[in-house]
């Protein structure tokens, strides 16, 4: 389970994170959505224990979020990637399961198994600074899944990837929430939200304007995003196109 | 008209990306080594030696295309015809850093000199054409590079790798090399000098213990990430950094310079651990010069200088001093992670 109690972050005088409170059950998936800047990737900082609050408290799977422990029960895919470009594909696993003292044997069955389900097998030797975007976050994502964590932090798992590979992680993470890992994920891709996620918290310059589940959604997921975060505007940029007219 | 003015505006373009990345070098100016070379400045033929190391090294990264800096796919999508783009090929070539080096050479000491740094600049971009079309010869050799067992031998093959990716060790590599050569060559040898050398060569390599966790650019927030404490990151680094050291003064002098390697580390934990720097591959590891690159000289050259005099106590004393800072700068680690 996750909840967070009054979840405050302040830089100086902006407050990016207001007040935030919510919580998820055991064995769900929750979608995090928001515009860019709403506040979202600072909301899982704190929550994965890499930001302090300003204010609030938060509870991972029963451990406080400045408990040492927590980092051996959640597994992340951060905004950054945050990758190595002096290893490879492959390394990154092999290091992963060193570093959450895995069998060797162990960390090399879950890493074929990760590579082949996530289309990665290819880039197993590529060093990280020759790989694709895609091929980095599929990387990220596949260190965050192969110590078998209890809870999944997962930032826009679904951006940049191509849609067999989108589907097949909505697949996984859905059967991996059937076992009980609960994951918080945040994604701008609302059709993939809507078929993965069970519950669903919009904010909206740092505060919640929407925490419900998706079936008890009154509207439909886009037209609720719309409603409450986010209005649709687009300026006409009369110059584009009359070379062709 | 327009196409003319195409033309010098690519190349304009292409003469900002030579001089930035001839600019992209000035990170010596945060090498410790620098400091030491500047200091012996004042007698102008021991410069000259160090120099000529610097640009030894320094041929490799600067012989290059500056036609690499435009992506083929984005040459290709643009309106330029064959001839312009034969004109930009041709005059692009005189922005390759390693062109203006062989004319200063020419016009300062001799046009001998300035062909040979074009010469071999021409031959180094061959080679690395040449390499490219090799399977995993870009940077493959670097997979050669080993892991220990378990967690921190993980971390030690990502700080060798990272070191790898920097210039410094290789400065070291031709410090330690040509002195061994030397004084296996039957020339007369100051008694001192294998000693010196292993200091100026453990000097080369000591700004990486300013850099430790900066040396993995943004993956040093996958650290965060890890259930692994403070000391245990510091100390696999540590590990890997002595390692490297242990073997380029071995053939000098093992113990001077791996104990200087240990002062510098004692040092360079405040700057790893409280300022993050991240670095350029491919160029020297940039520090912080003053105070704590100065800092790190004077310990360096003072504890390997000391310690046939001193002995058993003086290594005691610098092995507790590492210690103390790996737990201490640990421990500041673990209690910054949360604070961010």
């Amino acid at each position: 389970m996750i909840s967070c109690r009054g979840l405050t972050k302040a830089f100086g005088e902006f407050q990016a994170v207001s007040g935030v409170s919510f919580e998820i059950q055991a064995g769900s998936i929750c979608a995090l959505l928001g515009p860019n800047g709403a506040g979202k990737s600072t909301l899982v900082r704190m929550l994965t224990g890499l930001m302090r609050a300003s204010a609030g408290t938060a509870e991972i799977c029963g451990l406080a979020v400045d408990n040492p422990e927590l980092k051996r029960v959640v597994g992340v895919l951060p905004e950054s990637l945050a990758l190595f470009d002096a290893l490879t594909v492959g390394e990154h696993l092999e290091l992963t399961g060193a570093v959450y003292g895995l069998k060797t044997s162990e960390t090399r069955s879950r890493t074929e198994q990760l590579l082949r389900v996530l289309r990665l097998e290819h880039g197993r030797n590529t060093f990280i600074h020759q790989c694709s975007y895609g091929m980095k976050k599929k990387t990220s994502l596949a260190m965050a899944l192969l110590p078998n964590p209890q809870a999944l932090f997962l930032d826009e798992p679904f951006e940049g990837l191509d849609p067999i590979t989108a589907e097949t992680i909505r697949v996984q993470l859905r059967a991996i929430a059937q076992r009980g890992v609960t994951v918080l994920l945040t994604s701008h891709i609302l059709s993939l939200v809507d078929r993965v996620a069970d519950q669903v918290v919009m904010i909206r310059r740092g505060e919640v304007v929407l925490d419900s589940a998706i079936r008890d959604l009154p509207k439909s997921l886009e037209e609720s995003y719309f409603e409450r975060v986010e209005t649709m505007t687009a300026e006409d940029m009369e110059w584009l196109g009359s070379a062709a007219s | 008209m327009a196409r003319l003015s195409g033309i010098l505006s690519l190349l304009s373009a292409l003469g900002k990306v030579s001089a930035r990345h001839v600019r992209s070098f000035g990170s010596i100016g945060g090498q410790n080594l620098f400091l030491f070379v500047a200091f012996v400045a004042l007698q102008p033929e021991s410069a000259a030696f160090f120099g000529e190391i610097l640009l030894v090294v320094l041929l490799f990264p600067l012989s290059t295309d500056p036609m690499q800096a435009l992506p083929e796919e984005r040459r290709s999508t643009w309106p330029l015809g064959t001839w312009e783009w034969a004109a930009v090929r041709v005059v692009s070539l005189l922005l390759s850093p390693i062109v203006w080096i062989g004319v200063a050479l020419a016009l300062r000491l001799g046009w001998q000199l300035g062909a040979l740094a074009i010469g071999s600049g021409v031959v180094i971009q061959l080679l690395k054409k040449v390499a490219k079309r090799l399977p995993g010869m870009t940077g493959g050799w670097l997979l050669w590079v080993p892991a220990p067992p378990g967690a921190t031998g993980a971390i030690m093959r990502l700080q060798w790798r990272g070191m790898l990716r920097t210039l410094d060790p290789y400065v070291a590599l031709v410090l330690s090399g040509s002195t061994t050569l030397y004084r296996f060559s039957g020339m007369p040898v100051d008694a001192e000098a294998p000693r010196i050398m292993a200091l100026v060569t453990a000097l080369a390599l000591s700004t990486h213990a300013q850099v430790l966790l900066g040396i993995d650019g943004p993956g040093s927030e996958r650290y965060l990430q890890m259930p692994l404490r403070g000391w245990q990151i510091l100390l696999a680094k540590d590990l890997a950094f002595l390692a490297m050291l242990a073997v380029l003064v071995a053939p000098l002098d093992f113990e001077g310079g791996v104990l200087g390697g240990i002062a510098s580390l004692v040092i360079g934990h405040h700057v790893s651990v409280l300022k993050v720097m991240p670095q350029v591959p491919w160029r020297f590891t940039a520090g912080a010069l003053i105070p704590w690159g100065l800092m790190q000289t004077v310990a360096l050259f003072a504890v390997g200088n000391a310690v046939r005099a001193l002995g058993i106590p003086l290594i005691a004393g610098c092995l507790l001093a590492w210690v103390s800072s790996v737990v201490i700068y640990g421990w500041e680690w673990d209690r910054r992670a949360g604070q961010r």
